[in-house]
């Protein structure tokens, strides 16, 4: 056996003693269903219990995904496509019509040019436009996938997709699944955490970080970028931290005797869950307080305290990283390009994402990388998916702003750090960026790669569910190697 | 070896226990030579063989899930079980290959020797089927035999049964070797009962009252009174509610507010009346369809009118209309039958005897319903005010004299608006669209078909319109966008939405027609000549014009509206097809309505609609319908279902621990007590298995963790809306009013930030924020946090069990959430308004209020210590700081939250 191998099946035992012993009925169910139903499936024996969790060499210890929520647009961004310039303002041909269902196009619309100006950038030359200066000097940290596709065309099914495997409500989202195969590295936080900026919530809604039919202490906890950073995380103003202190020793105490006299091992779960509180109400503010970082740091970041913003979300990641949260999840909103409004076109609202943006995600990876996070992070950034290469003409009349609408069958991604390539571009598109021509991805690819890249077989990652194992890539999904590193 | 199998579990006992290890044997009736199907055989088809020669692969066209499969000839040529030859059997043969290539299961572990064993004892025996217990008919099981030597052994447990109910749980406990608990102390059994029967806890009075009780005949009398309490339906209600994913949202995107809060009550009341379920059933999934339905047979119907709406832009509705009568049929399945059909919408069941086309049978029941997933969520039963209500039946008096009135059109169009056409019928858009998925927007010398319209008696056509511009014309033309004028008329301008009649010429059968704008005004603006919401077609109105504007004045009229079921005409009836893959716009062959064939049959006198359905699934020889109301109600009681697996009665699902105990209630269920859930609620909290103490013992804990066996009480976790309704219950601050809108107690800033929304916490005042949980407005994007944190769910569907959790998350609710921060003071301020001055005995008074008995004197010096800390530290002269935290433990102990 490999010795990570065998570190990480000493720590699947090692968890699966602490849910057995200390945790709580729950800790036990959930092991329990993992290894099927204990009536009709008993544990044959720990060799096979062990490789259905730990039976791959994880590259990476964590993820940090950026989502944004809307979708912004490729073609404006990283897909560079000089021949849909030739194309402005012409009808779009017929044949990219047939058999197609638009959100919001209707009839026939034009073809839409770029709006950025590309350059190639790094030893990687890899297109960048003038929409993300800040991000045009790291592209050598990142692998790009060009011709990502998905099944569905609007917001809350698409996210649902992106982040849970299925566009309908229930399942569970990749962060979840995450916990739910490799457990948590600090006691003292959760093991996936949410944070959001744009002042909206994705369309999706919070399933689409809820544990759906997993149990609910592998759901995503959502910190808050005002008040407190978790719902009822900090004391009524008037109790301080000595006064809880002597409140949850009175309260644990009166529970051992209640212990004593029932043996319902739950009460000795509400102890450790106490303590755990109380714990909590320490380390998550202290992580999520960006007060005490240097200058420099909120110079690179672009971050100002007391604003909550995408920056800061970002520098938080890194806190959050560094501190052992498995999974952490950023979600912006406001990338929804119709060309509807100015906030929703690409020559200004794209532009303002872009400039509230650019530098704390690229912050992010320098920042990683200087502290040799990055060799143990998988980062990664998508929309829900892509825009079309045609202007969007709702209701079939021209828009008054430029704008692109829905379109599942092509856009960017791309992921950067620990065990995908550097500098590399996978995929292509063809050359009005319609539909990918090579290196086509589906959203279940991407899904098996990154627990791939964990360590965990995306085929074996199952929970039993209404009579069936219930993976997050549902019944597909294959591992994307060409961009393994 | 065969017999070493099926015995080792109890081995261990058999060493412990030597006297009950062979009373095991005896009881039950063990026969090593006669290999069981579904207690040998199918789990082990089920752990290697159906995942490839199942309901969704069959690999060499061999499958074991139906046995006319199994049998069959495969793509080897020949039948792989050839019964009674286990030797002529390449089912057999093959387990015992030495060739990887040839071997079974292919490329995974072999089975183990006992496990061919069984499988060749079982071809031996001729491969016999048999059906899964949970698809026999409910028959009377018979009482455990109490003579002979059982009964010897009993007594120990001298004077426990008290009713058929522990009959079956000692004849268990007594093949295990387990012996029941001592009766529980009374102010542990008040509490319980309480809390069980009405979700609150006994008031002080009530404690009083049961501690004198002394007979089996008082404590009956005190469960009535409890039954008949209001409180009863509105637990019980929240019980149906995670069911019927009933929520004030209506989920997807912008998660916009529903008013379907009258079903709600409908719930409440309903429980209250102790309606049988085969009523409570029935009005749910076909109330409209009753004979003259009355206006609480339709809200009824608001069951399965909780399926989400999605309002996003640009999204499909028939695609959500589809996914909507998708979620009906699982949720029918699953809430009612524990059976998860879900699977079977892509293939056959993987485990289970479910054929793919079964699954589009069942739901051609319920494609034909009229709501299409569009904005105003129509159909609504609309609510006139008190002026219009007026109108309405003076409006149903005058047509009553007139002969040949068409009430049942006209009277109905009146209440519900239907049957009409929405915007999206409409198709073949030139110089136009659907705007925003909801109007017909027709620029000049644009055009749309509608579609495939039947007009045999039709006299006049109805349009809900704009027209922003004057010189409008609306043509409609017949067959074609060129076809003949049918009719063509100016209109008047209006930005507000207006009713426009026309008089519709004599025409019959069906076909297309076109809808035609011009206004030469417009010609090349993309300005719309009109915009149209929804027409209606409608047959001869045989009252004069007064009645007639009567009647359009009450179509107009503003209504409070309440989405329900009603059936789509019968000129317009929606054909189902199977979907092949489970995609929607894969149709595969034509099906209709029909059940499943393991299932009881559809008898031939009952409606092909979902009437005839609501029928079938309360009919006493359903299988699995009262098996699965009554373990329902005794998980609610026990923490665990005599099924664990409430959501699975299938082969995967785990056996019933009890299983003549179950049939044994559903038999009760269904032929004694009419389904009523009063009597049978009685029956289960009268036993002594109900009554026993909850404590357990170290061996006991290890032994039956889960209490499976049942040697103890129950004690777990209250539920969510338990913990809110009796920490503000024992504080004084509960308001107990019943009904009405949901209310929003105080919430945090930012829980809610669905997108394009415009939907606002405001929060409750005047004792409206102290109501019960049951009447908390629950948003399926954003739930209630202190609901949520304790496990009920988002209701975005059926939620068949709550999985109880244990987190930090929990205690900070308790400690912080100012909901509870406001229950600790007031609890505070009681203790410091009592006449006693001593804090100890304020302490132990408020205790036996909470928790109806003495505090324990170690557990008054913890509190003690916590009282003199905090005055200490925060130098609370007062000592009001001391009581607070003393009031906030208090609410957090784990026996506060328990149900013990």
């Amino acid at each position: 056996m490999h010795p990570e191998l065998e570190k990480r099946a000493f720590d699947y035992l090692t968890r699966r003693h602490f849910l057995r012993q200390c945790t709580t009925g729950m800790g036990m169910m959930a092991l329990g269903s993992m290894m099927g139903s204990c009536e009709s499936t008993p544990i044959q024996n720990t060799e096979e219990s062990l490789t259905k969790l730990a039976h791959l060499l994880p590259k990476a210890k964590r993820v940090i995904y950026i989502h944004k929520a809307g979708s912004p647009s490729q073609l404006e961004l990283f897909d560079y496509k000089p021949e849909l310039v030739k194309w402005h303002g012409k009808d779009c041909p017929s044949e990219l019509l047939k058999g197609k269902t638009f959100a919001f196009i209707r009839g026939v619309p034009k073809m839409l040019g770029p709006q950025g100006k590309f350059n190639q950038f790094g030893e990687s030359g890899a297109w960048v436009s003038d929409y993300l200066p800040y991000f045009q000097s790291v592209v050598d940290e990142v692998c790009f996938l060009k011709a990502m596709h998905t099944d569905q065309f609007n917001h809350a099914p698409a996210q649902l997709f992106m982040q849970t495997g299925s566009a309908r409500l229930g399942r569970p989202g990749m962060g979840a699944w995450a916990v739910y195969g490799l457990g948590t590295e600090n006691a003292n936080l959760p093991g996936f955490i949410v944070l959001t900026s744009g002042n909206r919530y994705p369309e999706g809604g919070k399933s689409i970080w809820g544990s759906g039919f997993l149990p609910s202490i592998y759901q995503g906890i959502q910190c808050r970028s005002t008040g407190e950073p978790v719902l009822f995380v900090d004391n009524p103003s008037d109790v301080s931290r000595q006064v809880r202190r002597s409140e949850i020793d009175a309260i644990n105490e009166i529970n051992q005797r209640e212990f004593e006299e029932y043996q319902d091992p739950e009460i000795l779960t509400r102890i450790s869950q106490y303590e755990m509180a109380f714990k909590m109400q320490a380390e998550v503010p202290e992580v999520m307080d960006i007060r005490d970082e240097p200058d420099y740091i909120h110079q690179l970041y672009g971050t100002t305290i007391g604003k909550p913003s995408f920056a800061n979300n970002c520098l938080l990641a890194r806190k959050l990283a560094e501190n052992g949260v498995r999974f952490i999840q950023l979600y912006d909103w406001g990338w929804d390009t119709h060309g509807s409004s100015a906030s929703e076109a690409l020559e200004i609202g794209l532009r303002t994402k872009c400039k509230e943006t650019d530098q704390g995600m690229s912050a992010l990876l320098f920042d990683l990388k200087q502290r040799g996070l990055l060799d143990e992070t998988l980062v990664v950034w998508s929309g829900e998916f892509g825009r079309t290469p045609m202007q969007e003409n709702r209701d079939n009349k021209p828009a008054p702003f430029m704008g692109r609408d829905h379109h599942p069958d092509a856009f960017t991604i791309w992921m950067a750090g620990a065990g995908v390539k550097k500098g590399f571009t996978y995929g292509a598109t063809d050359e009005i960026g319609y539909s990918g021509v090579e290196g086509k991805t589906h959203i279940h690819d991407l899904q098996a790669t990154i627990l791939h890249i964990l360590g965990l077989d995306h085929e074996k990652l199952t929970y039993p569910y209404q009579g069936r194992s219930f993976r997050l890539t549902d019944v597909a999904g294959k591992v994307i190697s060409p961009i393994l590193a | 070896m065969y017999f070493m199998k099926k015995g080792n579990f109890y081995w261990s006992l058999f060493l412990l226990i030597p006297v009950t290890g062979i009373l095991y044997n005896v009881g039950f009736n063990f026969k090593p030579d006669k290999v069981s199907y579904v207690n040998d055989v199918k789990p082990i088809l089920n752990k290697h063989c159906l995942s490839c020669h199942g309901g969704v692969k069959k690999q060499g066209k061999f499958s074991l899930l139906f046995k006319e499969e199994a049998l069959a000839v495969s793509a080897s040529g020949k039948a792989s079980i050839v019964p009674f030859h286990p030797e002529k059997s390449s089912f057999i043969s093959r387990l015992h290959e030495k060739d990887p290539e040839e071997k079974m299961p292919y490329k995974r572990e072999s089975l183990t020797d006992n496990e061919i064993e069984i499988l060749t004892q079982w071809v031996k025996e001729g491969a016999t089927w048999e059906d899964h217990w949970a698809y026999l008919p409910v028959g009377k099981p018979v009482l455990p035999n109490s003579e002979g030597l059982l009964s010897k052994l009993k007594f120990w447990s001298k004077g426990f049964v008290k009713s058929p109910v522990d009959d079956f749980v000692l004849e268990e406990l007594n093949n295990k070797g387990f012996k029941p608990s001592a009766q529980a102390e009374k102010y542990t059994l008040v509490r319980r009962l309480s809390l069980d029967i009405t979700g609150l806890p006994p008031t002080e009075s009530m404690v009083k009252e049961f501690d004198q009780i002394n007979s089996d005949e008082g404590y009956a009398k005190f469960v009535d009174k409890l039954l008949a309490s209001p409180a009863f339906g509105e637990k019980w209600a929240s019980v149906w509610l995670d069911l019927a994913r009933y929520s004030d949202s209506r989920g997807y995107q912008k998660d916009n507010g529903r008013t379907i809060w009258p079903y709600r009550d409908w719930v409440i009341s309903a429980f209250n009346q102790n309606m049988s379920f085969k009523d409570f059933v029935t009005k749910q999934l076909a109330g409209d369809l009753l004979p003259s339905p009355k206006e609480a047979d339709f809200i009824a119907t608001g069951f399965h009118r909780n399926t989400m709406n999605n309002d996003e832009t640009g999204t499909v509705d028939e695609e959500f209309r589809v996914a909507a009568v998708i979620d009906r049929v699982n949720t029918t399945w699953d809430a009612l039958h524990g059976t998860s059909f879900s699977c079977v919408q892509c293939h056959s069941h993987p485990y289970d005897p479910i054929r793919h086309d079964e699954y589009y049978k069942f739901m051609a029941f319920f494609n034909n319903t009229r709501d299409e997933d569009t904005g105003d969520e129509a159909p609504n039963l609309r609510k006139f005010n008190q002026d219009d209500l007026e109108k309405f039946k003076s409006f149903d008096k005058r047509s009553q004299s007139i002969p040949d009135f068409k009430h049942d059109f006209f009277n109905r169009f009146v209440q519900f608006l239907e049957p009409r056409f929405h915007a999206h019928y409409a198709d073949n858009y030139t110089e136009g669209a659907l705007l925003g998925g909801t109007q017909i927007g027709l620029r000049h010398l644009g055009s749309c078909r509608l579609p495939s319209l039947k007009t045999d008696g039709v006299k006049k056509i109805m349009f809900q319109y704009t027209s922003k511009n004057t010189g409008g014309y609306l043509t409609l033309r017949a067959g074609g966008p060129k076809g003949s004028v049918v009719l063509r008329v100016k209109l008047d301008t209006t930005s507000k939405a207006k009713l426009l009649t026309l008089n519709w010429p004599n025409s019959s059968g069906r076909q297309d027609y076109y809808l035609e704008a011009s206004n030469a005004k417009l010609a090349g603006k993309s300005d719309d000549v009109f915009k149209i919401v929804w027409f209606a077609l409608l047959p001869e109105f045989k009252g004069d014009e007064s009645l007639f504007s009567e009647f359009l004045n009450l179509v107009s009229a503003k209504t409070d509206n309440f989405p329900i079921f009603l059936e789509m005409p019968k000129d317009y009836q929606r054909e189902t097809h199977v979907f092949t893959r489970g995609n929607w716009l894969m149709h595969g062959k034509k099906v209709n309505p029909g059940v499943p064939a393991f299932m009881n049959k559809f008898k031939s006198d009952w409606p092909q609609n979902r009437l005839g359905l609501a029928k079938w699934v309360v009919d006493s020889s359903n299988p699995l319908f009262a098996r699965n109301v009554v373990n329902r109600f005794w998980e609610q009681m026990f923490g665990l279902g005599i099924v664990e697996t409430l959501e699975d009665f299938g082969s995967q699902g785990t056996k019933p621990s009890h299983q003549k105990l179950l049939d044994y209630l559903a038999y009760q269920f269904i032929f004694k007590y009419d389904m009523k859930p009063k009597a049978l609620i009685k029956e289960i909290v009268c036993s002594s298995t109900y009554q026993q103490d909850s404590k357990s013992s170290k061996d006991m804990v290890t032994i039956d963790p889960t209490n499976k066996w049942l040697s103890r009480g129950p004690r777990f976790r209250l539920s969510s809306e338990q913990v809110r309704d009796q920490a503000l219950a024992v504080s004084g601050l509960l308001n107990l009013k019943m009904y009405g809108k949901p209310v929003m107690p105080y919430q945090p800033e930012g829980v809610w930030q669905a997108v394009n929304s415009n939907l606002k916490w405001k929060q409750s005042e005047g004792g409206e924020q102290f109501r019960r949980a049951i009447y908390v407005f629950t948003r399926r994007t954003g739930p209630y946090p202190s609901q949520f944190t304790f496990d009920s769910p988002s209701r975005e569907v059926c939620l068949v069990r709550r999985i109880r959790t244990n987190t930090p998350l929990q205690a900070l609710v308790l400690l912080n959430d100012p909901v509870f921060v406001d229950i600790s003071r007031k609890l505070a301020s009681d203790m410091l308004q009592m006449k006693e001055l001593e804090p100890e005995v304020r302490f132990s008074k408020i205790y036996r209020k909470m928790f109806m008995h003495e505090l324990d004197k170690s557990d008054l010096k913890s509190l003690i210590t916590l009282f003199e800390n905090t005055n200490r530290l925060e130098r609370s002269k007062d000592k009001v700081r001391g009581y607070e935290m003393v009031a906030s433990a208090l609410l957090n102990l784990d026996e506060f939250v328990t149900k013990m």
